[in-house]
C-alpha cells in the first residue's frame, strides 16, 4: 500500500512546495511534550445504523471482546470506547437522526454541529468530506455552522485536496506564478478583499453578519498560507497531490478521503474533520464490490434486515466494511510520528450514525470512540446509557474547548469518558 | 486537561439559532391576501450560484471555461431549490476555490483582449488616467454599481503595488483578481438604503441586479445599468422584465426553475443498477438535454402554459433516447417530435423525471406520489413519526411492486401518510425505473389505476398518467402551488404567511392569463415582496 505521508529524502524535500513548507513549519517538534501536540477530532459517520445483534462487543473482565463484525479493530481494541444504550430522543428516521447525531437537534438548521463548534477559534476550518453526496431531502448534511446552515461536504478527493493545499502543481510552487507576484502583493490582494468585507459588515443585519464572518475567516485562512517559505518540509514532503483524483469508484474514493485526512493531520493543515461516508436512507450506495446485491441497499436490504437472516448477512458485510475503514484510518494516523508517539495519540474519532438499525429506530444507536485526544479521554471501556449530547460536550472538553450546553438538551460533560 | 476546561470559562455551544423562517402556504386550503398579511423578507446578501457565477464572469470577461462548476455544489433548501439565499455561503473551502478561479480568470483576462476591461487598456495602460478608468469601469461592472471613493482608493493602491512590482499589467491583473473575490461581486446586495415606516426599498442598482439575475441568470446589461444609474428603474420594472424575458439568456434561466422543481438536478448522480438498466449511464446527458429542450420549448415556443408543461405530446429525442421514448430517431442531435396519443404527457412522464423519481432497480410509487403531493400540490407530507418501531412485514417476492408496497406500508404507523402518496404513485406504474413504457411487472399485467385524496379540487380515481395529467393541469391547487414554487425560486427563500399577498396575486395572474407561466413570473417580479425588504 502506498504511503503518502512518510518522510522522503532531502532531495525530494528541497523541491517541495512553499505551501507545504508552511504547514510543516507549524508542526510541533517531535520532541515536544504530548500535551503540546495539536488535538484532533474526526467525526466518522456511516449511514443506516448497524445489524444490532452482530455488532456489539461482549463484556470481558474490565474490558470487552469484539464481535466478528468488528474484528478489523482488534489491534486497536484498547483505544476504543463503546457506548451502548444511547437514545436519539425525538428521532425516528434518517432525517431527524442525522442532524441529531452531530448537533443534538432533531432538525436541520437548528444548531451548530460538534465539528464546527470545536473548530471555532482554532484558526482552521473543519474539513467536511463525504464518500457519497446527496443534496436533496436534508440527508446530505451532517455539518452545520453556527447559524445552523448546512456545510456542504466535498465528495471529490481532488477538490478536497485543493481546498486545503491549493491546486496540485506537480511539486512546483503554486504561487507566486508570475514575476513580481510576491508574498507582499498576494497579501495585498487578500487585504483588499478583507477591507471590502469590513466595509460591508456594519450594514448587515445579524443573520447576514454570520455569512461575512465565515467568509472573512476563509480569507484569513488563505492569507495564512501566503508566502510562508524558508524551511524544508519535514513530514509532508511525501504528499503527492496527484494521488487525490476525482475518483468515480466509491470504495477508492473513501480510501482517498481517509488518506487525505491523514495527510492533513501529518501536515497540521486541518485538525477537525467531518467525514460522512455516505448519506442515509434513499439509495445512495452500490455495495456490489462487497458482494452485496439484490436491489436497492437501503430500501430492499437494510430496511428489511431486522429479523431476515439473509438480509442481515448482507448488511453485516457493509458493517464489516465500515469497521475496516475506521481501522484503516486509525492505522494511517498511527503511522504518523508525533511528539514521541503517533498522531493517533492526540486524536479522537467519533464513529456515529443516524439510527440504530436498517429499519430506523432511535434506541441503542451504535456509538464508538477511538483514541484519547492526548490522554483526555478514557479508553478501553464498554459503557452504557450515556446522554448523547453530553458525550458530544465531552469531546469538546477533550479538545480543550469547554462547552456548557450543546444541542437541545446537553448539560455538561460525562465523567465516565473524561480522564 | 478536561478538568481545567470544565473549570475555565464555559461557552455555550449549539444553542438554537433561528432557522430559516418557513410558514408553508398552499395545499388544500387556498391562499388569501388580507391586508395585514402584507410583509417582506429580511434585508440580506445573496451569494451567486455556480451557474450565476459562470454567467457573470462570461459577461464580464468573456470566459467560457465555466470555473463555477469547480465550486462546491449549492446545499439547496429543504424545499428543493439550489439558489436558497440562507444556504449559499462562502467558507474556507469555497474561499479557496474562489481564489483559484479568480487567479486564473484574472490571468486569462490580462493575456486576452484588454479592451474588455476598459477601452483604453489595450493601448494606454501605462497612463494613470487609463488605470483609473480600468478600476472604475471594470469595478462598476463587477460590483454592479459605481465604486465608492474609498473603494476607488483601495483598488488604486493595489494597482500601484502591482505596477511597482512589475508593470501596469500586473497591477490590472491583481485588481481583477481581488474584485472577483470581493463580497460586492460574489453576493448580490439586497440591503436597501434608508428605512421608512419599517420598510426598506432596494436601491436602483440592487433592483437592476435582482431583476437581471431573476430573468437572465446574469448581471444587468447596459440598458438596465443605465436605467439604474439614472435612478429610473422603479417605473420601468415590468417593461424591463418583459424585455429581459426576450433575451436568449432568459431561456435557460427561467427553465432552471422547472429543472430544480422537477428534481432533475439529481439526474447525473441518481444510482441505477447497470445489470437492470445496462446503458443508462450513456443516456444521462442526453436525457438532461431532452428535458431542458422540452421545458424551454414549452416556456418560450409553446405558449408557456401549465397545460403544455403537464400534458404536451412534444418530445425531444435522438437515436440514443429513442428506445426510452419508444420511438424511432436517428442521429445524435435532438429532434422535436410529437408522441402518439395517450402514451406520455408533458414533463411529468419524461424519462428523465421518471428515472429520478425511481429507485436503483425498480420504480418507486412512493417517491412519484411524494413528488406530486409535495411539489405540484404543495401538500407537505410529514416525516415518519418519531420513536416508533417501523419493522416491516416479510414480503412475497412474487408480488408486483404495487402489491409489495401495499403490504409494506399497511402498518398503522405508515398508512396515514402513505395513503397520500402510494395511490398517486401507482398511476405511474406503466413507466419503469427509467421511464420506459411497460405492460407487465413481475409477469403480471400492470395496474396503473390510482386515486387522489385530500386535494382541494381533484379528489377521486384516475387511470394512468394521461388522466392524472388532465386532473393536475386543471387543478386550482396545482396552479396555486406553481405560484408558491415560483416564489420560492424567484425570491431564493421559503415563503412566510406574510407573503400571502404576493403569491396570491401571482396565482391570480396565472389564472387570468389562462395558465401562462411567463405571466406568473412577471407578476412575482412586480410584487412588493420582490422589491421591498423589511427594516431590521
Amino acid at each position: 500500500m502506498r504511503n503518502l505521508v512518510n518522510r522522503r529524502d532531502a532531495l525530494r524535500a528541497a523541491g517541495a512546495t512553499a505551501i507545504l513548507a508552511a504547514f510543516a513549519q507549524r508542526l510541533r517538534s517531535v520532541a515536544a511534550a504530548p500535551d503540546q501536540a495539536p488535538k484532533r477530532l474526526i467525526v466518522f459517520w456511516t449511514p443506516n445504523g448497524v445489524v444490532q445483534k452482530s455488532f456489539w462487543p461482549t463484556p470481558s473482565g474490565p474490558s470487552f471482546t469484539l464481535s466478528p463484525t468488528l474484528q478489523a479493530l482488534e489491534p486497536h481494541r484498547d483505544s476504543l470506547t463503546f457506548i451502548k444504550g444511547v437514545t436519539f430522543s425525538g428521532t425516528g428516521d434518517h432525517k431527524t437522526g442525522q442532524p441529531f447525531s452531530t448537533s443534538g437537534f432533531t432538525t436541520d438548521n437548528a444548531g451548530v454541529s460538534i465539528d464546527q463548534e470545536v473548530a471555532q477559534g482554532t484558526g482552521q476550518s473543519s474539513l467536511v468530506l463525504c464518500g457519497q453526496s446527496k443534496n436533496e431531502n436534508r440527508r446530505g448534511f451532517i455539518s452545520f455552522d453556527k447559524s445552523g446552515a448546512w456545510v456542504t461536504p466535498i465528495r471529490s478527493p481532488q477538490a478536497a485536496y485543493e481546498s486545503v493545499f491549493g491546486p496540485d502543481t506537480g511539486g512546483m510552487p503554486a504561487t507566486p506564478a508570475a514575476p513580481g507576484r510576491d508574498a507582499e502583493l498576494s497579501t495585498k490582494v487578500l487585504d483588499t478583499v478583507v477591507a471590502d468585507i469590513e466595509d460591508l459588515k456594519p450594514r448587515l443585519p445579524a443573520a447576514e453578519l454570520i455569512k461575512m464572518e465565515d467568509h472573512l475567516a476563509g480569507i484569513l485562512e488563505l492569507k495564512a498560507k501566503v508566502g510562508m517559505t524558508g524551511q524544508p518540509p519535514v513530514t509532508c514532503d511525501g504528499l503527492d497531490g496527484s494521488t487525490f483524483a476525482d475518483e468515480p469508484d466509491l470504495e477508492k474514493r473513501v480510501q482517498l478521503h481517509l488518506d487525505l485526512m491523514a495527510a492533513c493531520i501529518a501536515c497540521d493543515a486541518r485538525r477537525i474533520f467531518s467525514f460522512m461516508l455516505a448519506p442515509a436512507g434513499g439509495d445512495a450506495c452500490n455495495f456490489g464490490f462487497l458482494g452485496v446485491s439484490g436491489g436497492d441497499f437501503h430500501n430492499d436490504i437494510a430496511h428489511g434486515s431486522p429479523g431476515d437472516a439473509g438480509k442481515e448477512a448482507l448488511m453485516q458485510k457493509v458493517d464489516v466494511w465500515h469497521a475496516g475503514r475506521l481501522a484503516y484510518l486509525i492505522e494511517r494516523l498511527k503511522s504518523i510520528p508525533e511528539a514521541g508517539g503517533t498522531a493517533f495519540d492526540n486524536t479522537v474519532i467519533l464513529w456515529t450514525t443516524e439510527c440504530s438499525q436498517g429499519n430506523h429506530g432511535h434506541l441503542d444507536i451504535p456509538i464508538v470512540l477511538a483514541g484519547s485526544a492526548g490522554g483526555a479521554l478514557k479508553t478501553g471501556q464498554l459503557l452504557s446509557g450515556a446522554k448523547y449530547e453530553n458525550l458530544l460536550i465531552s469531546l469538546a472538553h477533550a479538545l480543550g474547548h469547554p462547552l456548557g450546553q450543546f444541542g437541545l438538551a446537553g448539560t455538561g460533560p460525562l465523567a465516565e469518558v473524561l480522564v | 486537561m478536561a478538568g481545567a476546561g470544565a473549570a475555565g470559562s464555559s461557552s455555550t455551544g449549539g444553542s438554537a439559532t433561528s432557522p430559516p423562517d418557513f410558514e408553508p402556504l398552499g395545499g388544500p386550503e387556498p391562499i388569501t391576501c388580507v391586508p395585514e398579511a402584507k410583509g417582506f423578507g429580511a434585508r440580506r446578501i445573496w451569494r451567486l450560484t455556480r451557474q450565476q457565477y459562470d454567467n457573470t464572469v462570461h459577461a464580464l470577461l468573456g470566459d467560457t471555461t465555466r470555473p463555477g462548476q469547480k465550486l462546491n455544489p449549492e446545499p439547496g433548501s429543504e424545499q428543493g431549490f439550489q439558489n436558497d439565499a440562507f444556504a449559499l455561503r462562502v467558507r474556507g473551502a469555497e474561499a479557496a476555490q474562489l481564489q483559484t478561479a479568480a487567479q486564473s480568470l484574472a490571468e486569462a483576462a490580462l493575456s486576452g483582449d484588454l479592451s474588455r476591461l476598459t477601452a483604453c487598456a489595450s493601448t494606454s495602460l501605462a497612463d494613470s488616467a487609463c488605470q483609473q478608468a480600468l478600476i472604475d469601469e471594470f469595478g462598476r461592472r463587477a460590483f454592479r454599481r459605481p465604486l465608492t471613493t474609498a473603494e476607488q482608493a483601495r483598488y488604486r493602491e493595489l494597482f500601484d503595488l502591482g505596477a511597482v512590482k512589475r508593470d501596469p499589467a500586473l497591477g490590472a491583473q491583481v485588481v481583477v483578481e481581488a474584485m472577483l473575490q470581493s463580497p460586492h461581486f460574489l453576493y448580490r446586495s439586497e440591503l436597501g438604503s434608508s428605512a421608512s415606516e419599517g420598510v426598506v426599498a432596494l436601491t436602483s442598482h440592487e433592483l437592476a441586479s435582482l431583476l437581471s439575475y431573476t430573468f437572465t441568470g446574469g448581471p444587468p446589461d447596459s440598458e438596465l445599468s443605465a436605467l439604474a444609474d439614472a435612478d429610473m428603474l422603479t417605473t420601468a420594472l415590468d417593461q424591463q422584465a418583459r424585455r429581459l424575458l426576450q433575451k436568449p439568456e432568459a431561456r435557460p434561466a427561467f427553465a432552471e426553475l422547472f429543472r430544480q422543481l422537477f428534481e432533475l438536478t439529481a439526474l447525473p448522480d441518481i444510482p441505477k443498477d447497470s445489470a437492470v438498466f445496462p446503458d443508462f449511464d450513456d443516456k444521462r446527458a442526453d436525457l438532461a438535454a431532452s428535458a431542458q429542450a422540452f421545458v424551454e420549448d414549452v416556456l418560450f415556443d409553446g405558449g408557456a402554459t401549465v397545460e403544455s408543461l403537464l400534458s404536451s405530446d412534444v418530445a425531444f429525442v435522438n437515436q440514443n433516447l429513442a428506445p426510452l421514448f419508444g420511438v424511432t430517431s436517428s442521429g445524435s442531435a435532438l429532434e422535436r417530435v410529437r408522441l402518439a396519443a395517450g402514451q406520455r404527457q408533458g414533463l411529468l412522464t419524461h424519462p428523465a423525471v421518471m428515472s429520478v423519481l425511481a429507485a436503483r432497480t425498480r420504480t418507486s410509487p412512493v417517491n412519484r406520489g411524494r413528488f406530486v403531493r409535495e411539489k405540484l400540490l404543495c401538500h407537505h407530507v410529514a416525516d415518519p413519526p418519531a420513536n416508533v418501531d417501523t419493522t416491516l412485514p416479510q414480503l412475497d417476492p412474487g408480488l408486483t411492486a404495487r402489491q409489495q408496497l401495499d403490504e409494506k406500508t399497511s402498518g398503522a404507523a405508515c398508512v396515514g401518510c402513505h395513503a397520500l402518496m402510494n395511490p398517486v404513485g401507482f398511476g405511474f406504474e406503466r413507466l419503469d425505473g427509467i421511464g420506459r413504457l411497460r405492460a407487465e411487472d413481475n409477469g403480471v399485467a400492470i395496474d396503473d389505476s390510482g386515486s387522489l385524496s385530500a386535494t382541494r379540487d381533484i379528489d377521486g380515481p384516475f387511470v394512468g398518467t394521461a388522466e392524472l395529467a388532465v386532473k393536475l393541469a386543471g387543478s386550482a391547487q396545482v396552479q396555486e402551488c406553481l405560484a408558491v414554487q415560483a416564489f420560492r425560486y424567484a425570491l431564493g427563500r421559503p415563503e412566510r404567511s406574510a407573503d400571502a399577498c404576493a403569491i396570491s396575486e401571482a396565482r391570480d395572474r396565472l389564472v387570468s392569463s389562462n395558465g401562462n407561466l411567463q405571466e406568473l413570473y412577471l407578476a412575482l417580479a412586480a410584487s412588493e415582496s420582490f422589491r421591498t425588504r423589511k427594516a431590521d
